[in-house]
């Protein structure tokens, strides 16, 4: 009670002299724009961790995320702090859990929270990769029916993809302005180290020329290579980590083997104080 | 004494539950015969307010269009979000009356919140595995039916795919999708609500090669559902190759675990008998955190080879 006797007479202290401070109305409009809550909030907003989100697919802006994230932050140390100042006990847990919110969400390298965006981030490439070897489908399709131009029949499926869509609008542009091979390459470099897209946009470009009778038969033994290619893609990460799996699952029962160990070896010393 | 103290917990504890299934039925009621018992205004507020709009429920409502028995689009996710709510009130009321804790309310959260969630996301993981499998199925049968109109075509399907089939809901709503969209965007959004559910690279050619049977005439649909099925079964044969590498993990964590545990501690016990083994695991210090351990690495051998000894049809 004496606690928030002291809280209260502080506050209003501190209530009235930022009244009498801001007595001018001067320095009273220069408070206020300093203390905008847009300008504020302005500060929270961060680059790479934008970048960080906007890659693992997240549509949450970093000002909000950084926003909500100090608010759980300031609860805690609030809540916890204020009850460990009036019960007079000291402890860790709080400065514990801040860290560990700061640790699993915060994009920096080496940290639980880069490790989940940068798995976040390879989902939503192999999300991509499945629309592009969807668009070599429909390329074929495209080739088959009505063999429309290629900018054209870009704008024309670009709506039909969820995650590639505004690339392909682009595309579709730039292949407009500043023709195929050069919005081609530009495509390409959107996908470094990526398995099959350099091969998608040779694709693309060798059959642009082609009447669709040529078009179309190759176009098809292409889709299987590019499907083998994934399927190979497949078998190597599973074998990556089958040896991981192989050794986690092993662990208990060498856990077992210990255990056993450990516990006769107790036994035997507790029987051999107990004699001697 | 510990007799008389259960028959007063109970006693307790019978008005609280009373209390909590009473209000789940007026919950129930509530959403399901829009009952007028509670007052119009509030009926009108509820009714009215754009559920899609929230990111919690949109993400509930992708989960439970698999994992949900009898699914209803928005309902079943507002339900579902009632109930947490009034789980975990349950179990904080519970908690506060007669263990007086100070972190009650977090327990109430993980315990009320965490564990529905959980099961939910297991279940819906499951049946994702599953409807992958599926999808081979109905790329067969949708051959069948490719000269038809799309949306005809996909009714068919829907009607001869088995109960069984985890995609026979999807696939007939993808089918209404198809006959009865309003504009293209509409007919995009359902057919990426069905891609992503099933979340494979054939799922999202299917869809895109349904879309622009829709729109461009299906007369080569029969070709690009025959190369889907071709690739899929190539890579069936990937996946299986792939288990069989796998298959020491996999037995490893669904039964070998369980059986040298269990040998292990028969053996010693034959040598220590059972009531030393069972003192010397539960009141030696090393004993505790070593059974601990163990018990926690089980479990985690057991999902890894549940997920291991399942994985989805993909690249």
């Amino acid at each position: 009670m004496r606690y928030i006797f002291l809280l209260l007479a502080a506050g209003g202290l501190a209530w009235m002299a930022t009244l009498m401070a801001t007595a001018d109305a001067k320095i009273r409009k220069r408070l206020y724009r300093r203390l905008d809550a847009k300008r504020l909030a302005d500060q929270l907003h961060n680059d790479s961790l934008q970048k960080a989100l906007s890659d693992a697919g997240f549509s949450i802006s970093a000002k909000r995320f950084n926003l909500f994230r100090l608010l759980i932050i300031l609860t805690i140390l609030v809540t916890e702090l204020g009850s460990s100042f009036i019960t007079g006990e000291r402890s860790v847990w709080p400065l514990f859990m801040v860290f560990l919110i700061w640790f699993t969400t915060t994009p920096r390298p080496m940290t639980l929270g880069w490790f989940v965006y940068t798995k976040l981030k390879q989902r939503r490439e192999r999300q991509k990769n499945r629309e592009l070897i969807a668009l070599i489908r429909l390329h074929e399709q495209n080739k088959r029916g009505q063999n429309l131009k290629f900018d054209v029949f870009l704008k024309r499926v670009a709506n039909h993809f969820e995650f590639l869509g505004k690339e392909l609008i682009a595309l579709s542009e730039r292949v407009t302005d500043d023709g195929l091979e050069d919005a081609i390459r530009w495509f390409t470099s959107l996908f470094p180290d990526h398995p099959f897209a350099g091969q998608i946009g040779t694709i693309l470009l060798a059959t642009e020329q082609l009447p669709s009778e040529e078009a179309v038969p190759y176009l098809e033994q292409e889709s299987h290579t590019i499907a083998r290619i994934s399927s190979d893609l497949y078998a190597e990460r599973w074998n990556t980590l089958s040896t991981l799996a192989l050794i986690v699952n092993a662990t208990p029962s060498f856990a077992m083997f210990f255990l056993v160990i450990a516990l006769v070896l107790y036994h035997i010393t507790s029987i051999q104080n107990l004699l001697f | 004494m510990i007799k008389l103290d259960l028959i007063r917990l109970f006693i307790m504890a019978l008005p609280l539950v009373g209390l909590i299934w009473a209000s789940i039925l007026i919950a129930d009621v509530q959403m399901q015969k829009r009952s007028v018992r509670i007052g119009y205004k509030l009926r009108r507020r509820l009714f009215t307010v754009k559920y899609r709009d929230y990111g919690l429920i949109r993400h509930l409502d992708r989960l439970m269009f698999l994992a949900a028995r009898h699914y209803r689009p928005v309902e079943s996710a507002i339900r579902f979000c009632l109930f947490c709510l009034l789980a975990a009130a349950a179990v904080f009321a519970l908690l506060a009356t007669f263990i007086p804790w100070q972190r009650s309310s977090a327990l109430a959260v993980i315990l009320g919140v965490g564990i529905p969630y959980l099961i939910l996301r297991i279940r819906h993981a499951e049946r994702g595995v599953k409807a992958s499998y599926d999808l081979a199925e109905v790329i067969k049968l949708l051959s069948r039916h490719a000269h038809l109109p799309v949306h005809t075509a996909l009714k068919r399907t829907a009607e001869n795919l088995s109960d069984r089939s985890v995609l026979k809901r999807p696939v007939m709503v993808l089918a209404d999708a198809f006959s009865s969209y309003g504009s293209p965007d509409e007919l995009q959004q359902e057919a990426f609500r069905f891609a992503s559910t099933i979340g494979t690279t054939f799922a999202t050619q299917l869809v895109m090669e349904l879309i622009h049977a829709e729109r461009d005439g299906s007369k080569h649909l029969n070709q690009s559902l025959k190369f889907i099925n071709e690739a899929i079964e190539g890579q069936r044969n990937a996946v299986l190759g792939v288990k069989k590498e796998n298959q020491d993990a996999i037995a490893l964590g669904i039964w070998v675990n369980l059986a040298v545990i269990a040998i292990l501690s028969w053996s010693t016990a034959s040598f220590l008998t059972w009531s030393t083994f069972f003192r010397l695991i539960t009141q030696t210090e090393i004993g505790v955190t070593l059974s601990l351990a163990v018990a926690g690495s089980l479990v985690t051998a057991f999902f890894i080879g549940r997920v291991l000894s399942r994985p989805k049809l993909d690249y």
